[in-house]
């Protein structure tokens, strides 16, 4: 099983775009107004630090995963609970990134279709994808990463001849700059995480440019992103995508072209279906890979099935729409975010690098 | 074998996924609302009366006597959706919002408050945020809705085409008016339709008759005619064409092309403020009554000075109306301060509506005439 630096990049756009967009950008309208893209752009440059750490760490330990390399560093029993409370932490973000995907398309398409029925389709692709190895996804998110791409600069282009570029004005917001911080945090959170690399990188060949290509690939998502933001504000405003529980989807449905082009929504369904396909997936594979390893199981495929299970019903727990989509992603941003994705992986760069200097690590 | 035969199950479960499970709609299952119009109804516990003009499908060709393309059908509700609900009752296919283009509201219910109504419109992601919504001036929605339009398959296309026609922008009110109504200081505005008789015809026909300014609450204060209304979008960068007609020793007409404007604002501690409207456009003559002899430089000086002064008089007009009758700030003012003085706009937002009411605005008119059209004097100039 092994990743290219190609499918390492695409795979961290793919991942990172779809839900980000669909979630975190109201939010930075919210907090920042007009700068809100500002803001997006204060997330990306955040995430593109954590995307280093984390990938600065992996390489202390060529061709092994998370889960292999801190029993090594910080101690057996130590790094186990470590690894499960990573472990813990990616089925919580997948099932509920399950959950709200569901619910965006049961809302978008699917009115009266039971929601377990469009989890489970989602399942088992995930599970058919899965079960390929982490080389399937790899190639999956080549093809579909440069699609995801080409479809929003196509989005941003038709909506071009409603752009009002006076929106975006004053350039900062009159909260302040505190305001600015505060409208980042939502997108931060999300595009942080990119700390997935931490199970990933293990399976390249050692390559100097991989650290390269995995901020890249985060760096891309983040440039999407604020192409995203900058185009709903000079179409709708900086207030009215606060309105919307998805305004990057009511601003496509806003696009029309000389009253030929329009209705295109779908499109963005389809970009957030499959950004959020890869994203999934993704979860599952690392879960599975890193719970086979915790539990000292050989054979990881015959628990992807379990995990995939484990989801769905992560999934089908939130009561509502306010809990998978604001309680969590609160949990998300203020525990795990400064926690899991900051703290935690600096930390142990910083002692990976100390016991390097003394000498004390077998990785290499 | 044992692959292939997996094979040919896998494709079956897809077969059955193909049909779209729970949400399959055949077409011939649906109705396409293409016009919607909503009127005050306080009977019987309900609120609105709401009217749908219904796309009629036409099944194959050659199909004689012609059938018209749609009809009209209305009920009562609670609510909007509660409406709808009523209606299909009596309808034999599924109701889908996704084509409307029109919403037109009757006074009445504009009068008394038109916020609730909106929600329905912008929380089902099956309706289209690119919507015209109509005010229709002294009179109902039904009366806009009856009116048969010749020129127009469906005649509620006609407002849109009218707008479109006279120079205005189409499919953007109700997202304007939702900006506006969110934004910073402003009143929001929709354009408004009438039952009108062409004069000696005697037949009723729809009129585009400018814009209604709503207050923050969402109710209807008042009208600007047509004239106001493009003056308005001349200022708000809305238009793309206009008419003038100015008086110098007999009456002129200019097609302005590529109306344009800016607006500049000084403010004082204090909160007074002071805003600058430049107003620009290139003029072609259209028609000249006057004795003027337009090859001679001084002449056409002179028009267009009294050009710069006719446009001048009618925004001064316009914005005495809306600052001192209306008392609503619908000319983008609020903005404008907010873009250029965002800290004085911190400390003094809440008291804008005030502010706007005392503000002194000026207005610099700057247009030029590019063209004459392919005639020197008029013919009873010797």
């Amino acid at each position: 099983m092994k990743l290219s630096l190609n499918q390492l990049f695409w795979l961290l756009t793919t991942m990172e775009i779809g839900m980000t967009a669909l979630l975190t950008i109201g939010e930075s309208f919210k907090e920042s107004r007009q700068a809100a893209w500002l803001s997006i752009l204060l997330a990306l440059l955040s995430s593109l630090v954590v995307t280093y750490i984390s990938s600065k760490l992996c390489l202390l330990f060529p061709g092994k995963t998370f889960v292999d390399f801190v029993p090594e560093l910080i101690g057996k029993w130590l790094g186990k609970l470590l690894s499960i409370l990573y472990l813990a932490i990616w089925y919580a973000v997948g099932g509920v990134i399950l959950r709200e995907y569901s619910d965006f398309v049961h809302m978008a398409l699917f009115l009266n279709t039971p929601i377990w029925v469009i989890m489970v389709l989602m399942i088992l692709m995930m599970i058919y994808t899965v079960t390929g190895g982490v080389q399937t996804l790899g190639r999956c998110s080549e093809i579909i990463g440069p699609f995801i791409t080409i479809s929003i600069v196509l989005i941003t282009l038709l909506l071009a001849k409603d752009f009002r570029p006076v929106m975006l004005l004053p350039v900062l917001p009159l909260q302040g700059l505190g305001a600015l911080v505060k409208g980042s945090l939502g997108a931060f959170s999300f595009l942080g995480e990119s700390i997935a690399i931490l199970m990933l990188i293990g399976f390249l060949q050692p390559h100097r440019k991989i650290t390269a290509a995995a901020t890249g690939g985060v760096a891309l998502a983040g440039i999407l992103l604020i192409l995203i933001t900058v185009s709903t504000c000079m179409v709708l405003g900086p207030v009215l995508p606060t309105y919307f529980i998805y305004p990057v989807y009511s601003v496509v449905q806003y696009v029309s072209v000389m009253e030929f082009i329009q209705n295109i929504d779908v499109l963005a369904v389809i970009v957030v279906i499959f950004s959020i396909f890869i994203k999934l997936s993704l979860y599952l594979f690392i879960t599975s890979y890193g719970t086979a390893k915790v539990l000292g199981i050989t054979k990881w495929r015959n628990i992807t099935g379990a995990s995939a299970i484990l989801f769905l019903i992560i999934a089908l727990y939130p009561k509502n729409i306010i809990e998978s989509q604001v309680y969590f992603p609160d949990f998300w941003k203020y525990i795990v975010l400064p926690i899991f994705i900051i703290s935690i992986p600096l930390l142990l760069l910083v002692i990976g690098m100390l016991r390097r200097r003394a000498g004390k690590l077998t990785g290499q | 074998m044992i692959n292939r035969s997996k094979a040919c199950l896998t494709l079956l479960v897809f077969v059955c996924l193909m049909c779209g499970c729970w949400d399959r709609k055949e077409l011939n299952d649906q109705l396409f609302d293409l016009a919607g119009g909503i009127d005050l109804d306080e009977s019987n516990g309900n609120r609105y009366l709401i009217t749908g003009q219904l796309f009629v499908p036409k099944s194959g060709e050659g199909q004689d006597p012609p059938r018209s393309a749609s009809f009209l059908e209305s009920s009562r509700g609670k609510n909007i959706a509660d409406a709808i609900d009523n209606m299909q009752q009596y309808l034999s296919r599924s109701m889908t919002r996704g084509h409307r283009r029109n919403l037109f509201i009757g006074e009445k219910l504009a009068r008394s408050g038109i916020s609730e109504l909106l929600d329905s419109y912008t929380r089902d992601p099956n309706s289209r945020l690119r919507t015209d919504i109509w005010v229709v001036k002294e009179g109902t929605a039904q009366d806009i809705m009856k009116i048969n339009y010749p020129l127009e398959k469906l005649s509620a296309m006609a407002p849109i085409k009218i707008h479109q026609a006279a120079g205005g922008e189409v499919g953007t009110s109700l997202v304007h008016y939702l900006m506006a109504s969110k934004g910073e200081g402003s009143s929001p505005t929709l354009p408004v339709v009438k039952k009108f008789s062409s004069p000696g015809l005697d037949k009723p026909t729809i009129m585009f008759y400018g814009r209604a300014i709503f207050n923050h609450k969402h109710k209807l204060l008042g009208y600007l005619n047509y004239d106001e209304a493009h003056n308005r979008g001349w200022i708000m960068g809305t238009i793309k064409n206009a008419l003038i007609t100015t008086d110098y020793q007999g009456t002129v007409t200019g097609f302005v092309s590529q109306p344009k404007s800016r607006i500049y604002s000084a403010v004082s501690n204090s909160g007074y403020v002071k805003v600058e409207i430049t107003i620009k456009g290139k003029i072609v003559l259209k028609e000249n009554n006057s004795s003027l002899v337009l090859s001679e430089g001084t002449d056409l000086m002179k028009l267009q000075q009294s050009f710069n002064n006719e446009i001048k008089t009618q925004m001064l007009n316009l914005i005495h109306k809306v600052q001192k009758e209306y008392k609503a700030d619908v000319l983008g003012i609020g903005e404008a301060v907010y873009r250029q003085h965002p800290s004085y706009w911190k400390n003094h937002r809440g008291k804008w509506d005030n502010i706007f009411v005392h503000s002194e605005i000026i207005i610099r008119p700057k247009l030029e005439i590019k063209q004459i059209g392919q005639q020197n004097s008029p013919l009873h100039v010797k």
